[in-house]
């Protein structure tokens, strides 16, 4: 379980996010969404140890992330992942590997079935700067998996994917919530969203303005067309 | 496109050859020295090699720019206090381009700051013999590079014997000799040669003037009566571009 | 502990993989075989010639090699997002700044040992035989580049690579200068000299690694200094990577 209590975070004299408290039940698919500058990044990266809050805390099955051994269960795709361009994809995710002590993978082959699963196995062998967009973003969501983690933090993982693409990662997300895993997602595309997630949160000039079902959101309305009219009548 | 590329070619080639003629005709620009002491807040902790820098440039300069020598010379001096054949080199190379006070600066004060290189006291030397005639001074500083490690057994020897043994033409000549044979500097090993093959005239002149009075029972008047009377085919030159005369009996230069 | 070396050596692939890097390198090794002809110009004391401008070569391309792959160490790595991906698994800033610092050093300190081969290649063949001060010269030169590869990432934390490389040259100068600058404060007063001792004693002195012109004279090394001056470079480095550490933990990625 995600436990998200009264979390706070100001950058100068804006505050990003504004006392977020959300229970994300394990074994769920958690779509966190929101404008352009809500705070749903800041807030991810908060929740994967990356930076501290201000106020409030934040547990992963009861330990702060801010701790190095509690990200052993954690995976984390940051959005439009950045990489090592002088490494080949393979080289990268066998690095992500020996960051782990516990959960990492065992043999090359189990590394190369991961980068099957996301489709760049004909490319592991290729330097990750002629690796295109889409690829990349395929990279970067096999570096999240490599410790077979369960919890996992996607920030837009369907950014820069044709349509071939997202419908592939959501298979694979959908086969992974099947197994137990928890998944925390934002994303802006909520046309993706409404098919996988089992729950939302909403998030607006860093404050949290609906957690619950998509259906309980958008009552019988495209959610796309009742966020925006939630959005503005709010604005 | 073949046209094109070659115009080009052919313009930068021709414009780089007229540019060189145009270059010959103008007056030699003198070499900006800039001071030792920027030069050390610039080169990082580098002064051996600011030093070894400076010094290949002076060389370069030496035949374009003779007058600013001692300056050059300074500044190689000044960034490298232990850099020695500066030293060595002034003190017998200065002296030709009329720096006498300059050179016996430069080489004291190298003997002072240098490594241990007798070659700096035994040019010193050299030139107090040679060129100032001051024997005092040159058996003072023979004395000093024999007596500075590493002194080659050959210049020991010239210094040993110097104000000794000899007259001041052979000591001369010993002096000149040891500075060829020591030397692998081609600059000081031709002024060697030079000076050399100079006394080598000289006597070979007053050889001939004393088979000339055998001969005639009196001095000839001038060196081309020695070609007259066919004692010598020709006068020989000086490699020192001095001119010889004789003069009761005695041959001179001027 | 694995995880630091994990990082450090990613770090040291990154960069001796940089096609930039061969260029430099290239030109380094250039510049050290050209000194034989340098040295032909000098008229006697070709060995001196070698050695210094050999010498000043690894130097100089050491600096370049250290300035421009340090220079965006951790700049690229936050503009990247490459540090998210690091520090969302079991790793802490610490390790990441330690694991960056260790695999650029092992870049820089290999490539200075490979310029340093060439040079005493170079003097072998020239006559000078093996020239063993010059490896303690090198030794030196390795820990001058930790120190200066620790500044560059202090800067980078919190500016461009630009920025870093501008700072990284004057401390680099300040460092070269530091017995000119007690020299004036010894002929001024007042806040001035206070101003010029504290910067004296507080910039690093990098001229205790400077054993160069000593190498050049054949003027023996005292293993005293030379043992100083290691822990004088490992005292500045820990200092330095401690305020890091500090301005690393608070910023907000």
């Amino acid at each position: 379980m995600i436990e998200i209590k009264n979390l706070s975070k100001t950058y100068g004299k804006q505050k990003v996010v504004d006392d977020l408290s959300l229970t994300i039940p394990t074994g769920t698919i958690f779509g966190f969404l929101g404008p352009n500058g809500a705070g749903k990044t800041t807030a991810m990266k908060i929740l994967v140890g990356i930076n501290r809050p201000d106020t409030g805390q934040i547990t992963i099955e009861g330990k702060d992330p801010s701790m190095a051994s509690t990200r052993e269960i954690i995976g984390f795709m940051p959005e439009e992942p950045g990489s090592y361009n002088q490494l080949t994809g393979l080289e990268l995710i066998k690095f992500v590997n020996n960051l782990f002590n516990k959960n990492k993978q065992s043999s090359v082959d189990e590394l190369e079935n991961l980068l099957k699963k996301v489709g760049i196995y004909e490319a592991r062998h290729k330097k990750i700067k002629n690796y295109s967009k889409g690829m990349k973003q395929r990279l970067g969501f096999a570096q999240a998996l490599v410790n077979n983690p369960t919890y996992l933090f996607l920030d837009e993982p369907l950014e820069g994917l044709d349509p071939i693409g997202r419908r592939e990662i959501k298979i694979i997300l959908e086969e992974l919530k099947k197994q137990g895993k928890t998944i925390f997602f934002n994303s802006h595309i909520l046309a993706d969203v409404e098919n996988i997630c089992d729950q939302i949160g909403i998030i607006h000039r860093g404050k949290l303005i609906y957690s619950g079902s998509v259906d309980g959101f958008r009552e019988d309305k495209p959610l796309e067309e009742k966020f925006v009219e939630v959005i503005k009548s709010i604005s | 496109m073949a046209l094109f590329f070659s115009f080009c070619l052919s313009s930068i080639i021709f414009l780089q050859y007229y540019y060189d003629l145009q270059k010959k005709e103008k007056p030699l620009i003198e070499p900006t020295i800039i001071p030792a002491k920027a030069i050390k807040i610039a080169d990082l902790g580098l002064h051996s090699f600011a030093s070894a820098f400076m010094w290949l440039y002076t060389i370069q300069k030496m035949a374009d720019s003779p007058t600013k020598l001692p300056e050059l010379i300074e500044t190689v001096n000044e960034l490298d206090p232990k850099f020695s054949y500066p030293y060595a080199f002034s003190a017998l190379l200065l002296p030709a381009f009329g720096f006498d006070k300059e050179a016996v600066k430069i080489a004291k004060r190298g003997i002072e700051s240098a490594d241990p290189d007798w070659r700096i006291p035994y040019y010193l030397a050299t030139a107090y013999h040679i060129f100032f005639k001051d024997r005092k001074n040159a058996a003072f500083y023979f004395d000093l590079a024999a007596r500075t490690p590493n002194a080659d057994e050959v210049a020991k020897r010239v210094a040993s014997r110097y104000g000794l043994l000899g007259t001041t033409r052979e000591q001369t000549k010993a002096i000149w000799q040891s500075i060829y044979d020591t030397s692998e500097d081609e600059i000081i090993k031709e002024r060697a040669e030079n000076y050399l093959v100079h006394i080598e005239i000289l006597e070979l002149l007053e050889k001939a003037v004393l088979i000339y009075k055998q001969k005639f029972g009196t001095d000839p008047l001038k060196l081309e009566d020695l070609i007259t009377a066919k004692i010598i085919r020709e006068i020989p030159s000086s490699p020192l571009e001095l001119n010889f005369y004789t003069e009761n009996g005695r041959i001179l230069v001027h | 502990m694995n995880t630091l070396f994990v990082i450090a050596k990613n770090t040291f692939q990154q960069a001796i993989r940089d096609k930039i890097l061969y260029g430099i390198i290239l030109f380094a090794f250039l510049f050290i075989g050209s000194t034989i002809i340098l040295s032909s110009l000098a008229i006697e004391e070709n060995i001196f010639i070698i050695r210094t401008f050999g010498l000043a070569g690894i130097y100089v391309f050491g600096l370049i090699i250290t300035i421009f792959l340090g220079a965006s160490l951790i700049y690229e790595e936050v503009e990247k997002r490459t540090t998210y991906i690091m520090l969302a698994k079991p790793v802490t800033r610490t390790s990441l700044l330690i694991g960056k610092f260790l695999g650029l050093l092992s870049a820089v300190a290999l490539t200075t040992l490979m310029m340093a081969i060439a040079y005493i290649a170079v003097i072998y063949s020239s006559g000078g035989g093996i020239d063993y001060p010059a490896i303690i010269a090198v030794g030196l030169q390795i820990m001058e580049m930790a120190l200066l590869i620790t500044i560059l990432m202090l800067f980078s934390i919190f500016t461009t690579p630009l920025a870093s490389t501008i700072y990284t040259i004057i401390i680099l100068y300040i460092g070269h200068l530091l017995s000119l600058i007690l020299e004036y404060a010894s002929k001024t007063g007042g806040i001035a000299k206070t101003v010029l001792i504290t910067i004296y004693y507080l910039a690093p002195n990098l001229e205790k690694f400077n054993i160069r012109n000593l190498v050049a004279h054949n003027i023996p090394l005292s293993w005293q200094e030379v043992t100083f001056s290691l822990g004088y470079a490992l005292i500045y480095i820990a200092f330095i990577f401690y305020i890091t550490r500090l301005v690393f933990n608070r910023k907000d990625l």
